[in-house]
């Protein structure tokens, strides 16, 4: 009876699990194959991605470095996205985050960082939440699609910041766009020194805790999922949807923004002209990996850590294209958006034939 | 001689068998009524003569021959054609843009405009169906958009025409003129197929009846001059049903629930009109009327879905007025029209759709988290006692028969204890045990003293679980009336507008 | 000063043009457009390629159509087949391609950013046309390209509002279930769609590589697929009308360039049509619709 339970508590957990598990397992498949056409051996790159992201304290700091961004971006896709609305405005919501966070970390002069510190974190919270929130106000409010509105400020936020570091707060004396080096009380320290991996981490993993406690256990989280899963009946329960909308959009900003800061305090310490590499875009991915969970969301971004800081690294030994990772995150995401595929691609004759019967069950129990 | 015969078809769904061996025969020139409950497997048997569902087994011969229907395509080449009961129109394209679209007349790839006005122009005036080709199909009404569907299988020279509950959404009036259409139709020798679960229009237009029950066929022959409604009745649902039970109020109380001078106009056109109801504690005021006739709009108003232009509301003497949220923590309970679009959510689990709606109530939250506890215990408890058949509350509604998700929402609704119920077609797509029960838990709602609004577009329904009758006729109520009164012929015509004689001035709003 | 100016205008105009208008084809059959950056990146990049192993930019122009229209295809897989999200399938194509563009430079180049310079579409400089008055000062510095989009875009319109295929083609945007009541197959005409869709938003970033330069660079469409989608929202989905929202755009970009050195900040200026258009997307949300079966299939 006990066995039996256990059993079924195991195959529950499969079920949940095995999408997005053969979805990654498909995604290194495919970047195996880049990887093979470019001339290396998928396996051997494979092991040594992994092996060294793990063969050093500082490697390993590196890993979770390159993770803290993906954690709040991943965080943020996914609060949206459970309550059914598809956030495309990440990167520009990270942006202004970031170029809030290093305008404050700069310019507010003679605080103890105690007060310094809290403040330029929050003024990039507020600052996504309020670009995220204008876009959930555009539709509440005109019926704008997001999809539409989110792209147009992703563009008008980058011109925007862009011009900001090269026109009126660029720094002195430098060429290429950029702002003034925040104060030393607004930068978030390193836990280990020489690497990039800052206490933001901890944060980003709390605020995953927290939100995943959000959903799953307060009533605004159940409105939130209701929303998601089915607006109409949402509208007829009395649920107010366009405040849902609007405080889940600005939760989902904030997170983007927390991004932006998260880098500029704690790793560029200024506000660089292009400096993001995709981090709200990457969001997409880390959060697709996740099931579009908070929590799994900060697990999901180490995962995609593990790779970027192995690829990094393999790349300054050898001549293996780090790029290949970028691919593996388009891919994940379409194996993930495609359970229909998957499932196609796993219920096909042929590969019934080559796995045993064993696995059979796990797909009655769908039927349950 | 038969035009299609049908020999021993099946077909599965995960889970049901909705057709299950059936042998199927229309006879060339007739009309044909394919009789039977909803889910009985009508709609999905035709839909493999037309090509949208595969078989799973068995054969298709038109005129003699064996054929291979694989989409509807190849139903159209053969002239069958099928106007299904959720009209396949595109609002954006005109009258006659939709008629033609698959068929079009061409010079070469480009649309031949002239000819195509010209040949739609002759079609309507033939079958003096009166309708603007220019116009856009999106301004038409219900019955005017049915004639366009029948244009379509007209202009396609289809010889087998099937409709799918094609008086489900039109006024006793189109009825009629539905009626004139299809005996000129027979007439022309087109084979007509009526998909339907009404009995009187079985008997008023079908030369023949076939009756189909839980994916089985019943009867192929049956003569509806010959045989009663009752009679008729008892072949679709396979056992004897006392049709109304009928069991009135006892005693009501004070006016617990009223909405007066309720005015709605939507794109300019009036759509309710000085609405003015009183609901005592227990009572059911039923509304009875044609789909259509203002019923939603009504409902999302007085529900707070939808802001009309004026309305007084009160319950209990309190004024109400806001967002639907606003009526609810008022003690106002709503099982809406449609369930699954409305009322569930699909994916969530029992215990979580019976919060929906009250999830921000000290009952089940506080500070903002939900007591699950609390939560999941009380959906067992009303799991038992509305006779869910679930394997536990954590089973998801989407698993659930159309009765068995019904009675979730009545279970929410019910348990509760509100002062005011709002009731929308409380019985739609269930079964008729199932339909049974919850009429019954809502009379006894009523009992307890709840002022209950009824909207159902079934009059027997209405008659048979009203206290009171109020009947609505384009968006006015036109009379209201203690129940047994008036006999459901004399409800009838109210409902289309005109007056019995016996009633006189009833239509002019004397209430 | 003028006819620079209005000549760079219509340059910047064709790439926003040909993609819009394959945004078009995609919406139409009810399709979001939201791939179109991903397939312009493509174009751009196999465009390249092809010139550059053959070089001839004729063949550059087959290879990026074709690399349009493979993302198309798996944009068409993931939405039209496995019934993905199309805003998810449409990020999918653009993370993909984004991804893929520096991987393949740094394989075949071994250059982090730019592709080596190739043999791209000339000027027509000198020729007769520019001794047409008025007109050939402008035209001198436009390239066979641009007959080709004012070409397309014709072809596009006629198609789509004077040909049986566009009704039908319309119809299965409008309402797949009616669509397919009549017989019609609408999984292909929605492959169709956005197959045609891959193709012009491969030839608007062929355009960008081997039109307007001579290379490929990282990041050279500049998030001009995502305004494509929102060109096609204020064009209310009509080929014609998008050749006003192209030169919308473009004139604003061409200003950039001109006013480059002068003190108005050229990122500033540029956000004056991206505000202007939110403002008129705002404004028009509840009015211009796109067809009512946007992401429906026909067995919902």
């Amino acid at each position: 009876m006990e066995a039996c339970k256990g059993n079924h508590l195991l195959r529950k957990i499969w079920e949940s699990a095995k999408r997005p598990i053969l979805a990654f397992l498909l995604a290194l498949a495919v970047g195996g194959i880049m990887i093979a056409i470019s001339g290396y051996n998928p396996f051997w790159v494979y092991y040594q991605v992994f092996a060294l992201a793990f063969s050093s304290t500082k490697n390993i700091a590196s890993v979770f470095a390159q993770a803290t961004p993906l954690m709040f971006s991943g965080i943020a896709y996914a609060i949206a996205a459970k309550c059914g609305l598809v956030n495309l405005g990440l990167e520009g919501q990270m942006l202004s985050g970031a170029m809030v966070s290093a305008l404050l970390g700069a310019y507010l002069t003679g605080l103890p960082l105690i007060i310094h510190l809290p403040i330029a974190v929050l003024g990039g919270a507020l600052a996504g939440a309020f670009t995220g929130g204008l876009t959930a106000y555009l539709k509440n409010r005109f019926g704008a699609r997001e999809i539409i509105t989110t792209v147009m400020l992703n563009e008008i936020v980058a011109l925007l910041v862009s011009f900001l570091c090269n026109g009126p707060f660029r720094a002195e004396g430098s060429i290429w766009g950029m702002t003034e080096k925040i104060q030393d009380s607004a930068m978030i320290a390193r836990i280990i020194k020489n690497t990039q991996l800052t206490y933001a981490i901890f944060l980003a993993v709390i605020l995953g805790i927290l939100l995943e406690i959000l959903l799953k256990k307060s009533s605004l989280g159940y409105k939130m999922q209701v929303i998601g899963q089915n607006l109409r009946a949402a509208k007829t329960a009395g649920i107010n949807v366009n405040r849902v909308f609007l405080i889940s959009f600005a939760l989902s900003g904030a997170l983007a923004g927390l991004c932006g800061a998260a880098m500029i305090l704690g790793v560029n310490y200024k506000f660089i002209d292009g400096f993001s590499d995709s981090y709200g875009w990457s969001g997409i991915s880390v959060a697709a990996l996740a099931a579009y969970d908070p929590f799994f969301s900060v697990v999901s971004a180490i995962l995609f850590g593990v790779l970027k800081a192995g690829a990094m690294i393999l790349n300054r030994s050898s001549n293996v294209p780090k790029e290949f990772v970028s691919v593996i995150q388009a891919f994940v995401v379409v194996f993930v958006a495609a359970p229909r595929m998957i499932d196609a691609l796993f219920s096909a004759k042929w590969l019934k034939r080559l796995i045993p019967s064993k696995r059979i069950p796990a797909k009655e129990g769908d039927s349950k | 001689m038969n035009v299609v015969e049908m020999k021993q078809v099946s077909k599965s769904f995960p889970g049901t068998k909705a057709v299950d061996a059936v042998d199927f025969y229309l006879k060339e020139g007739e009309i044909l009524s394919l009789l039977g409950e909803n889910g009985a497997g009508k709609t999905t048997l035709m839909k493999m003569l037309y090509g949208m569902h595969s078989m799973d087994c068995g054969e298709i011969y038109y005129k003699g021959k064996p054929v291979q229907i694989n989409r509807p395509s190849d139903a159209i080449d053969l002239g069958i054609c099928m106007v299904h009961q959720h009209f396949m129109l595109v609002s954006a394209f005109t009258v006659a843009d939709n008629i033609i679209a698959g068929s079009e007349p061409c010079k070469g790839i480009f649309v031949d405009r002239r000819k195509e006005y010209e040949t739609i122009e002759k079609l309507i005036k033939t079958f003096n169906f009166n309708l603007d080709p220019y116009a856009k199909v999106g301004s038409l009404s219900v019955g005017e958009q049915q004639r366009v569907e029948i244009l379509k299988t007209l202009y396609r020279e289809a010889e087998v025409i099937i409709l799918d509950e094609p008086t489900a959404v039109l006024t006793p009036h189109e009825v009629d003129d539905l009626f004139v259409v299809l005996n000129n139709l027979r007439a022309s020798g087109k084979s007509i197929v009526i998909i339907t679960h009404k009995l009187k229009e079985t008997k008023a237009i079908a030369d023949r009846v076939m009756v189909l029950r839980d994916g089985h066929m019943i009867r192929d022959d049956v003569d509806p001059k010959e045989s009663s409604f009752n009679e008729l009745s008892d072949m679709m649902v396979g056992r004897h049903v006392e049709l109304g039970v009928v069991n009135r109020t006892q005693r009501t109380g004070a006016v617990r629930f009223s909405v007066h001078d309720l005015n709605l106009q939507e794109k300019g056109h009036t759509v309710l009109d000085h609405i003015n109801l009183d609901i005592r504690s227990g009572e059911i005021l039923g509304i009875a009327g044609i789909e259509g006739n203002g019923q939603t709009q009504l409902l999302n108003c007085i529900t707070g879905l939808q802001t009309p232009q004026s309305m007084h509301l009160e319950i209990d003497g309190t004024p109400v007025s806001g967002s639907p949220n606003d009526f609810l923590r008022r003690g106002l309970a709503h099982i809406p029209e449609d369930r699954n679009a409305m009322g569930l959510v699909a994916s969530m689990s029992i215990s979580d759709n019976l919060i929906l709606g009250y999830q921000d109530t000290p009952e089940y939250a506080s500070h903002g988290f939900l007591r699950r506890k609390i939560i999941n215990q009380e959906a067992d408890v009303l799991r038992k006692e509305f006779l869910v058949k679930a394997p536990d509350s954590q089973t998801q509604v989407g698993a659930l028969s159309g009765g068995n998700a019904q009675k979730v929402v009545i279970a929410r609704a019910v348990s509760k204890q509100p002062k005011v119920l709002i009731v929308a077609q409380p019985t739609r797509g269930v079964d008729v045990g199932a339909s049974e029960y919850i009429r019954q838990r809502i009379r006894e709602l009523r009992d307890t003293g709840t002022a209950i609004l009824l909207v159902s577009a079934d009059l027997d329904e209405v008659m048979q679980l009203s206290d009171r009758i109020a009947v609505i006729y384009e968006g006015k109520i036109v009379y209201e009336t203690p129940a047994d009164v008036l006999s459901d012929v004399e409800l009838g015509m109210l409902m289309t507008g005109s007056s019995p004689k016996n009633l006189k001035g009833a239509a002019n709003g004397s209430v | 000063m003028i006819t620079l100016l209005i000549a760079a205008t219509l340059r910047m105009a064709i790439p926003y043009i040909l993609a819009t208008t394959g945004g078009t084809y995609s919406v139409r059959v009810g399709i979001t457009d939201l791939g179109c950056e991903g397939m312009m990146i493509g174009g751009a990049f196999f465009g390249v390629i092809g010139s550059y192993y053959s070089g001839s930019p004729w063949v550059g122009l087959l290879c990026g159509m074709l690399a349009g229209v493979c993302f198309a295809l798996m944009n068409g897989v993931l939405h039209i087949t496995f019934k993905v999200n199309p805003a998810i399938s449409g990020v999918c194509v653009n993370l993909l391609s984004t991804a893929l563009a520096p991987l393949l430079l740094k394989l075949i180049w071994d250059n982090e950013s730019m592709s080596p310079l190739v043999n791209n579409f000339s000027n027509f400089g000198n020729t007769w046309l520019a001794r047409i008055p008025v007109l050939g000062e402008v035209l001198k510095t436009q390239n066979i390209l641009f007959f080709i989009t004012l070409g397309v875009v014709l072809v596009a319109w006629v198609f789509m509002f004077k040909t049986k295929f566009g009704l039908r083609m319309r119809m299965v945007g409008e309402n797949p279930v009616a669509a397919s009541t009549v017989g019609l197959n609408t999984v292909a005409y929605k492959y169709f769609g956005e197959v045609v869709c891959g193709a012009l938003a491969g030839l608007a970033g062929v355009y960008l590589s081997l039109g307007q330069l001579n290379m490929f660079t990282e990041g050279m469409t500049a998030g001009r697929g995502y305004i494509c989608m929102v060109i096609n929202v204020i064009s209310g989905y009509n080929p014609l009308r998008t050749i006003l929202g192209g030169i919308f755009f473009a004139f604003f970009e061409a200003l950039r360039t001109v006013v480059q050195s002068t003190a108005i900040n050229a990122n500033f200026l540029m956000m004056i049509p991206y505000i202007m258009t939110l403002i008129v997307i705002i404004l028009s949300a509840r009015r211009s619709l796109p067809p009512a079966g946007m992401g429906k299939h026909y067995d919902d």
